[in-house]
């Protein structure tokens, strides 16, 4: 019977190749919007895990936007005074306070903005993963300079190198090349706090401190706390994930719906070949009757046919997904939120077996009225010529 | 379910029909296709249903053939009235009974010649065991069982059909025009085929306009406007 | 099966095949196309990502100012590393397997080519744009990016340093101090660094024309001005 459902199916090649794109598309759609959610959910975890902190002092101002910009390594207009730093350390329940000053050094005529970073001793307890692939991994000297992998990368720099920030007018001498760490960290250049004070002229400011605490059960009563500190805000990593998943949630409500609308598509599509078919072999149809074939086996036979479509568009539809999940990540990343590093767009195993059940029970019910529109045809003998 | 007689007692008939009747409605009025006619077909016999276009005999062949069901009279079919069959049953009837022979072969253009054969064994859920390829030599297609039907002639398409007719081994076998589409040499070829079946016991219902069919059947029945003349 | 039907399942087989190879990163078109990209942050490799041509409008404008189209192409060379090593008197680096040039047309006619270079300076990478004529004569010197000190800058982008590579090909010196202007020593290692690329790349582009190079067209942009991050 199987092999009878297939040879039916190839009787029309062009049709089967339009209906199993359509399918192929729609499935395709359903799998990278789905796996987009997942992923970027999950990438958004592990990058603010791997920040390892848990909230956030920042001047100021819209906190998300600010908290955002010091995740991505890029500056911030606005600045805390440094005893803002002293205060949060003074907290019983902050472990780690690590103040960070940021400086975007853009050269226009390049087209490009270089991202400097002036960071203590105590940022190295919330970046577990900070190692230096070549030279040394803290700074011996005040004009030291150490590379994200990235960016030494591009700048042919080695350590004892000299670099030259052309906006300031500073040469500073490359320490350390770090590990590649899939983050923003790898396209920063990372110098001393106190040297970055000085190069960028913000003595005594710094442009956050990234908080871990003791017990991070007591985020709340912190929170509260540090949010008495004048001209700061705290902004903590529940809050950032939760803002920038509710927003990227509305834009994958809509893009679901999307989503839904090209399965349907695709179910319209093996409604429709599979209705065709029956009108065009109602002869052959009551033949099979005639030769003994009971209703019920009319019946499955059409919805085999259909379960073969379903699956064989589906199945190029996970192709499909995987080809362009590429793509579409590299378009997504340039409009969410906070994009992180990590892969957004993921195929995993259990989202391609729920789309492949969700496309077999879709192409089973589109395929249920002709199945049984064949199944009342009556027995009867051919006439005319075949 | 009701056991269907097969005893091969030549006194035992296959069809017994009585006051057989079938009207069809045509807009306002009633067009009576059979009217009330009136024959039996013992088993191994070899029948010939004759008569003009419109005299009945497509209507006669579908109620042999379980197909439709008679308005008037009765019709038992190995030892059952089947207007009282429902449609399983009549399903039933036609798959474990019945073979069919038609003028234009009815074979599926998408499958092999055996294919096409196996195809009621397939319906039947009944196992190869190697009865398609023995209907095949005996029919003499057992080479060109890999063809498609478009390749074979019209003689092997109608051998091809009368194999997949045997292949359930039916107490019957209903024959449309069976040579209406073929040349006079391969109908006399298909003919002998007919007379070698029904010679090996089994019972032939055959619709046919060519009268050298009609002599190689032990008995004609004659349709005129829906009555046996 | 008919041949169409099989040459059609051929195509639909050589499409699923392309799909699945573009999707696992089989080498093809798009993925030359994309070397010349500088990946984004966050991608995992560990050489320098290959220098693009940033910013094409105003070296065209400079130096080919009727152009309207440029013809990416690489130049593969990894066959040649022993004569690259012998020419370039060093062991050629794994940039140096492959070259990336753009042939400038005007009207449809060959005005000659650009290709890109970055290389070590003092404080930085500096990254420098050459453009040749048809027969591999320098034509000029622009500069992408570079982080040098303000003298030695101005030294690099001064008019005398920049125009005196034009005129040289592949067989002409490039001593700074002797064929080129005397830099001034804070200057001197940057300079050196260019004066080499330029050097190197004449060399690379005149083993490229002879015998055992491959040449392969990548896609090509209608639009000279394309714009890179």
């Amino acid at each position: 019977m199987l092999r009878f459902a297939c040879r039916n199916l190839f009787r029309r090649p062009i049709r089967l190749l339009l209906a199993g794109s359509g399918i192929a598309v729609s499935v395709a759609v359903w799998i990278v919007l789905s796996a987009f959610g997942d992923g970027y959910r999950q990438a958004l975890g592990g990058e603010l895990q791997r920040a390892g902190m848990q909230m956030m002092l920042v001047p100021l101002g819209c906190p998300y936007d600010a908290a955002a910009r010091v995740l991505q390594g890029r500056s911030l207009d606005i600045s805390l005074p440094a005893d803002a730093v002293d205060a949060v350390r003074a907290d019983p329940d902050v472990a780690v306070a690590a103040p960070l000053l940021m400086a975007a050094m853009p050269r226009p005529s390049e087209g490009r903005t270089d991202l400097w970073v002036g960071l203590d001793r105590s940022a190295l307890a919330l970046k577990p993963w900070w190692r230096a692939r070549r030279g040394r991994d803290w700074f011996d000297a005040t004009n030291g300079v150490i590379l994200g992998a990235e960016t030494a990368a591009i700048e042919l720099r080695e350590p004892g190198d000299a670099l030259h920030c052309p906006g300031i007018g500073a040469t500073f001498r490359v320490e350390g090349v770090l590990e590649r760490g899939g983050t923003a960290d790898d396209a920063l250049f990372f110098i001393p706090l106190a040297t970055a004070q000085r190069t960028f002229h913000q003595e005594g400011r710094v442009t956050a401190v990234a908080i871990r605490l003791r017990d991070p059960a007591r985020i709340r009563e912190v929170a509260a706390r540090l949010q008495r500190i004048p001209g700061a805000q705290v902004v903590t990593m529940t809050e950032m994930m939760g803002t920038f998943l509710n927003l990227v949630g509305t834009v994958r409500t809509l893009m679901l719906a999307l989503a839904v609308v090209a399965m349907s598509t695709g179910v319209l599509g093996i409604f429709n070949t599979l209705l065709a078919a029956v009108v065009e072999r109602t002869r052959e149809l009551c033949l099979l009757r005639a030769l003994g074939a009971s209703r019920g086996q009319v019946f499955g036979l059409m919805t085999l046919e259909a379960a073969m479509l379903g699956a064989g568009g589906a199945t190029a539809g996970v192709l499909l997904a995987f080809a362009v999940g590429h793509l579409v990540e590299s378009l997504v990343k340039s409009y969410v939120p906070l994009p992180p590093a990590g892969s957004l767009v993921q195929i995993g195993p259990g989202l391609v077996a729920r789309t492949l059940v969700l496309a077999a029970l879709a192409g089973w019910v589109a395929a249920l009225y002709p199945a049984w529109r064949a199944s009342r045809l009556p027995p009867a003998l051919p006439s005319g010529t075949p | 379910m009701n056991t269907i007689d097969r005893s091969p007692s030549p006194a035992d008939p296959v069809i017994v029909a009585a006051g057989l009747s079938k009207t069809y409605p045509r807009g306002r009025e009633q067009v009576r296709a059979l009217d009330g006619i009136d024959f039996a077909v013992g088993r191994g016999e070899f029948v010939a249903v004759v008569g003009p276009s419109g005299s009945g005999k497509t209507t006669l062949l579908n109620l042999l053939g379980c197909m439709d069901t008679p308005t008037g009279g009765t019709l038992r079919l190995a030892g059952r009235e089947i207007s009282g069959l429902s449609e399983t049953d009549r399903t039933l009837l036609r798959r474990r009974h019945l073979g069919f022979v038609f003028q234009h072969f009815g074979l599926v253009p998408t499958l092999t010649v055996a294919e096409n054969v196996a195809l009621p064994r397939l319906f039947a859920r009944r196992a190869e065991d190697g009865r398609v390829g023995e209907l095949l030599r005996q029919v003499g297609l057992w080479d060109r069982r890999d063809h498609r039907p478009h390749q074979l002639s019209g003689g092997e398409m109608q051998r091809a059909a009368i194999a997949r007719a045997l292949v359930n081994d039916p107490s019957l076998l209903l024959a449309d025009e069976p040579t209406g589409n073929l040349d006079s040499a391969t109908g006399e070829s298909d003919i002998g085929l007919f007379r070698q079946l029904n010679a090996g016991g089994l019972t032939i219902v055959a619709v046919t306009h060519n009268a050298a069919l009609s002599d190689a059947a032990g008995r004609r029945l004659h349709l005129r406007d829906g009555r046996l003349a | 099966m008919t041949t169409g039907r099989w040459t059609l399942l051929g195509v639909v087989a050589v499409g699923v095949a392309a799909v699945v190879g573009w999707s696992l990163g089989f080498p093809g078109r798009g993925h030359r196309v994309d070397l010349a990209a500088e990946p984004a942050a966050g991608t995992r490799i560990e050489s320098a990502p290959l220098c693009p041509w940033r910013n094409p409008a105003p070296d065209l404008a400079e130096f080919f100012p009727g152009a309207d189209e440029s013809r990416p192409e690489l130049l593969i060379l990894s066959g040649l590393r022993p004569e690259l090593a012998r020419r370039l008197g060093h062991t050629p680096s794994s940039d140096d397997n492959a070259v990336h040039v753009q042939r400038i047309h005007a009207s449809g006619r060959p005005v000659g080519l650009v290709v890109v270079r970055r290389v070590k300076g003092e404080s930085g990478a500096v990254e420098f744009v050459l453009a040749l004529e048809t027969n591999g004569v320098v034509r000029g010197l622009r500069y992408q990016r570079m982080r040098e000190p303000a003298e030695t800058e101005a030294f690099l982008v001064s008019a005398a340093w920049r125009s005196a590579f034009a005129g040289k090909g592949v067989h002409d010196a490039f001593v700074p101090g002797r064929d080129l202007p005397d830099p001034p020593a804070p200057a001197r290692v940057s300079a050196l660094a260019v004066a080499d690329g330029v050097r190197e790349l004449l060399v690379l582009l005149d083993v490229a024309a002879g015998p055992g190079a491959i040449r392969r067209p990548l896609a090509p942009a209608s639009n000279p001005a394309h714009p890179h991050p």
